[in-house]
């Protein structure tokens, strides 16, 4: 790197910190529930150090600190007190609480084996508690191994609320089954299923960070499948439960792309990026503004990508699909894209872990490759456009135009709008002009 | 530190062959792995020798090996020594004793660590064992029922539950149980999984539900390949279903590793059933030999060697001696019925009587004790009593063990009466 390239690492290492602070300080200043109960569990335990359960009840405060923020160290601070916790009581059903969490810290983390490892010996302690099956599924889900997570999730019952379909293992349950009926290919009864569960957790008063959680989940399902109205009607929903929700907001960015309301979207991932500086959402933030032909501003989103990419060794592995894609997408990096995506693959063989391979592997013109990697990302038949566009393209790319056209023409069947430049792209391969109807709500179908 | 290892690896290589039938460490075994580990990484850490207590417990369970009991002994002792009094430590230590059959020992030192601890679910769960295996099935009872108020459906308390249902006679309301167990038992804990099936097989077994308790232990070992309890109980199946040259072959697979007594005494049974008198002759022989030391110990086969000396040995004496001394040890329902039927091979069919009645009183469903039952009562010329026993041996498991002599007795029963009514007529 030159003079100019280290001053301007300078510029923009006190421009990502700035950005960071921001939103730290900013949720600092709301003190949160959250802040409240670890002050109060930090006394709890100072006064009774062998009080496993206090431990452990800290910990979880640490994990949703770490959902709140996206600050990955309070999972670090989440690990010292579960293990305490641990070290107090660990062969009795007693633990299978502190297990369990330590097994939510390791999916939060991606450490997807050692959190199946710590929901199976949280469930092996007997403890009667069904939940550590949720965490079961979702490792297996992040795995790829969809039958073992539907066969998981099915053993999401509360044998006290036998019959009563309000109870939190049902919306647990609900929730999860939702995302992987929406792998399955069947997005109406994911998005029944995310409906049910948004309501049970309305009506057992849960906490507003995970109603928006669940409106965001179908705002995603919805997104994908091509209902733009549902998305909209599910990210505002999200917002109206928790209006500091940054998943909603990012999601709200999406519709409004899809809608061409470009300043919206800009508005929205920028108050999305003040409160959690994830690469993603500063990836869209970067597209946006390239559509509206501001390059620089999109130049500082291209530097806050990388910098909150490789802020430390957990960020690093948290975002490596995250990156891959912003790489690939731009024609960045390609062979850092490739080697990222190859590292994600170690973890992770979900179907988007193979779509982002596949992705990588024919920006970086290894399109055989990119053939086998992408069938397994459609081996379940999932009904998502982003999906079918990267198989449109790679089979553009080996030649097989039926194919080709096949998956991009279900591509926009299944979301006119579902990228800002890729929806273009794919309605000029197979020859069809977009029509924005009814203020692009909906395109082609 | 290097006895510490060198023991561990003994215990491991023994348990090679079930290792490699299953192709992958069970969970037992990997939890003595891990905290071997941990005793190299810190030999100082006391809770590092209470983990790998606990996990011999569990691998001694798994592999019915009880010199995995006396490792798990040492590893407590050394925990004690680091950390005296440590609360975990003391828990290993009774689930020792209860393993080792300790039972009025482990009676002893669970009791101060539940009133220490009132809410700790193990130590309930330490309490209801200990009383089930001496026979206090009410103590046993509420001691269950306090685990379950505790934590509603925790699988410790189920099975307690499930094994007391079974003693009570009430096998639907058992296999309820071991199924809520079995639906919590995560996918990687085969041993587990292979336990609570091949219990549910033994209690479709005890009324002679064979096709079910197959299908069971198919699963079990298809879970568990050579796990010693289902090929017991498979071996007993295969008896039950006429089937003894296979039951033979299933007793002496079990046996290949880490006989005991009891299991001893399984294989003798099936080579006279099978007609193999010189081999049975041998196996009975090699069973007395081992079971005969054990006479005063706490782990023991006396209640087989008192069912050796009344059916095969024929030695009434021996029988009631090792029957009293066990009946002093424990008055669980099996005592009970060896003791009875020690008393009648004695001759004091009175007595007897009023043993089987104790033994009956609990409600077990076991063809075997009302076959018992019934000859009692054929002794004492009840006619009614013998026949009413008889049935019930014959309504419950038609297949079971004890079947063929059973329905022997109910057409001496019907001879008898012929004969009579024929004398009646006579006259």
């Amino acid at each position: 790197m030159g003079m100019s390239g280290r001053k301007l690492a300078v510029v923009l290492t006190a421009l990502a910190w700035s950005v960071l602070a921001a939103g730290l300080a900013r949720l600092a200043a709301q003190q949160s529930a959250t802040d409240r109960l670890i002050r109060s569990l930090q006394s709890r335990v100072k006064m009774y150090p062998q009080d496993y359960a206090g431990y452990d009840q800290l910990g979880a405060a640490y994990i949703q600190k770490g959902r709140e923020t996206g600050d990955a160290t309070y999972y670090e601070l989440a690990k010292e007190s579960l293990g305490k916790s641990l070290d107090l009581v660990n062969n009795d059903p007693a633990a299978a609480s502190a297990k369990t969490h330590m097994a939510v810290v390791a999916m939060a983390e991606h450490r997807f084996e050692d959190a199946l490892k710590w929901a199976e010996d949280a469930l092996a302690l007997g403890s009667g508690d069904p939940s550590p099956w949720a965490i079961v599924g979702d490792a297996h889900t992040d795995l790829g191994q969809y039958d073992e997570a539907q066969a998981a999730y099915g053993k999401l019952r509360d044998l006290n609320q036998e019959g009563r379909p309000l109870s939190g293992i049902s919306y647990v349950r609900d929730s999860r089954l939702a995302y992987l009926r929406f792998i399955f290919g069947d997005p109406k009864s994911a998005v029944e299923l995310m409906r049910n569960a948004i309501q049970t957790a309305m009506a057992l008063h849960m906490p507003a960070e995970n109603i928006a959680w669940s409106d965001y989940q179908l705002g995603e399902i919805c997104f994908k499948s091509g209902d733009l109205t549902g998305a909209e009607q599910a990210y505002q929903a999200g917002l109206a439960a928790d209006p500091n929700s940054y998943r909603n907001l990012a999601g709200l960015a999406e519709v409004r792309t899809a809608q061409l309301r470009y300043q919206d979207a800009i508005d929205l991932d920028t108050r999305a990026i003040a409160a959690i500086p994830y690469p993603m959402f500063a990836a869209s933030l970067y597209d946006l503004y390239l559509k509206v032909g501001r390059p620089a501003d999109a130049e500082k989103q291209h530097d806050l990508i990388e910098f909150i990419g490789n802020l430390n060794p957990i960020n690093q592995r948290l975002f490596y699909r995250d990156l891959a894609l912003f790489y690939a997408d731009h024609d960045m990096k390609l062979k850092e894209s490739l080697e990222l995506a190859q590292e994600e693959l170690k973890v992770r063989q979900d179907i988007y872990t193979w779509d982002i391979m596949a992705w990588v592997l024919y920006k970086n013109g290894r399109v055989h490759e990119a053939e086998a990697a992408i069938s397994k990302a459609l081996r379940m038949g999932t009904t998502d456009a982003l999906l079918y566009f990267h198989a449109g393209m790679i089979y553009s790319q080996l030649g097989d135009k039926a194919k080709a056209g096949d998956y991009l023409g279900k591509a926009l069947a299944t979301n006119g709008q579902f990228h800002i430049f890729y929806a273009d792209d794919a309605a000029k391969m197979v020859g069809v002009s977009r029509q924005i109807k009814d203020g692009g709500q909906d395109g082609n179908r | 530190m290097q006895a510490w290892r060198g023991s561990i690896l003994v215990i491991l290589a023994a348990a090679a062959v079930s290792s490699a039938q299953v192709g992958l460490l069970s969970p037992a075994e990997e939890k003595i792995q891990t905290a071997e580990k941990a005793i190299q990484n810190n030999p100082q850490r006391y809770q590092n020798y209470n983990d790998l207590a606990f996990a011999l417990v569990s691998w001694a369970r798994e592999i019915s090996d009880a010199k995995c009991y006396s490792q798990a002994a040492e590893a407590v002792e050394k925990s004690l020594s680091l950390a005296p009094g440590n609360f975990e430590a003391l828990k290993a230590q009774v689930e020792v004793l209860l393993g080792q059959r300790r039972w009025k020992e482990a009676l002893e030192c669970a009791r101060p660590l539940n009133q220490r601890t009132p809410d700790d679910v193990p130590i309930w769960g330490y309490l209801a064992e200990a009383a089930f295996a001496l026979g206090d099935y009410d103590e046993s009872v509420k001691a269950t029922q306090w685990m379950l108020d505790l934590r509603q459906n925790n699988a410790r308390g189920l099975l307690r539950a499930a094994e007391l249902r079974v003693v009570h006679g009430y096998l639907d309301g058992a296999l309820d149980f071991y199924n809520q167990v079995y639906q919590q038992v995560p996918p990687h804990e085969v041993a587990q999984i292979a336990s609570i099936l091949t219990h549910m097989a033994g209690a479709e077994l005890m009324r002679g539900r064979v096709e079910s308790a197959q299908k069971l232990l198919d699963q079990a070992l298809q879970q568990f390949p050579g796990y010693y309890l289902s090929i017991e109980t498979l071996a007993r199946l295969r008896a039950a279903q006429g089937n003894s040259r296979e039951a033979v072959d299933l007793w002496r697979r079990r046996n290949q590793e880490l006989p005991t007594p009891e299991s001893l005494y399984g294989l003798a049974q099936a080579l006279e059933q099978d007609g193999q008198r010189d081999q049975a002759k041998a196996a009975y022989a090699e069973f007395e030999r081992a079971a005969t030391p054990l006479v005063d110990q706490p782990a023991n086969a006396n209640r087989e060697l008192v069912l050796y000396n009344v059916t095969y040995a024929h030695n009434p004496a021996q029988a009631l001696r090792v029957a009293r001394l066990e009946v002093a040890r424990r008055h669980d329902v099996f005592t009970l019925d060896a003791y009875a039927w020690a008393l009648a091979d004695n001759g004091q069919y009175a007595e007897a009587k009023a043993q089987m009645e104790k033994a009956l009183a609990v409600g077990t469903q076991d063809a075997a004790f009302f076959y018992h039952a019934g000859v009692i009562a054929s002794k004492l010329n009840d006619r009614s009593a013998a026949e009413h026993y008889f049935k019930e041996s014959l309504d419950l498991n038609s297949v079971s063990t004890v079947s063929a002599q059973v329905r022997q007795e109910l057409q001496s029963i019907e001879t008898r009466d012929r004969s009579g009514q024929a004398a009646a007529r006579g006259k």
